[in-house]
């Protein structure tokens, strides 16, 4: 089915927009876990968590 | 992007608070899930007077140094000698 790029929907957002915010929020996830894997790998190794 | 057209449907102020409020949610309910089931996650919030009552076995393989280091030579430490036993 294809989109209306100019359509506005009802959150307000065109599907341009939709996307652009979309993909900040996987930037965002993909930061929040890169960090987070750090500290979980870091907790392995420096404390007895899971030994 | 994959599902990118999901804030077509989902308002952002909506949704944006919630994804981030569930990811906070369960991060705080399972960190506080190890924290009341473990003795060595309290013990590192309450410092070093904690860890040796909560690994007994680490603590007595490893004895801390007691006033050892700063003592002159030729003297004995009174810590060593104390007599620690219960009335």
């Amino acid at each position: 089915m294809e989109i209306d790029p100019n359509r506005v929907w009802p959150t307000g957002l065109t599907l341009a927009e939709s996307e652009e915010l979309h993909r900040h929020v996987i930037e965002g996830t993909r930061i929040f876990g890169f960090i987070a894997a750090l500290a979980h790998l870091l907790a392995y190794i420096y404390t007895p968590w899971l030994h | 992007m994959n599902q990118g057209k999901i804030w077509l449907v989902v308002k952002p102020t909506v949704g944006l608070p919630a994804f981030l409020g569930g990811v906070a949610v369960i991060s705080l309910v399972v960190h506080a899930a190890v924290l009341t089931n473990t003795a060595w996650y309290p013990a590192f919030y309450s410092g070093k007077a904690a860890v040796a009552a909560a690994l007994p076995k680490t603590a007595a393989a490893t004895p801390a140094p007691v006033a050892t280091a700063a003592a002159p030579a030729g003297t004995s430490t009174l810590v060593a000698k104390a007599d620690t036993a219960k009335p």
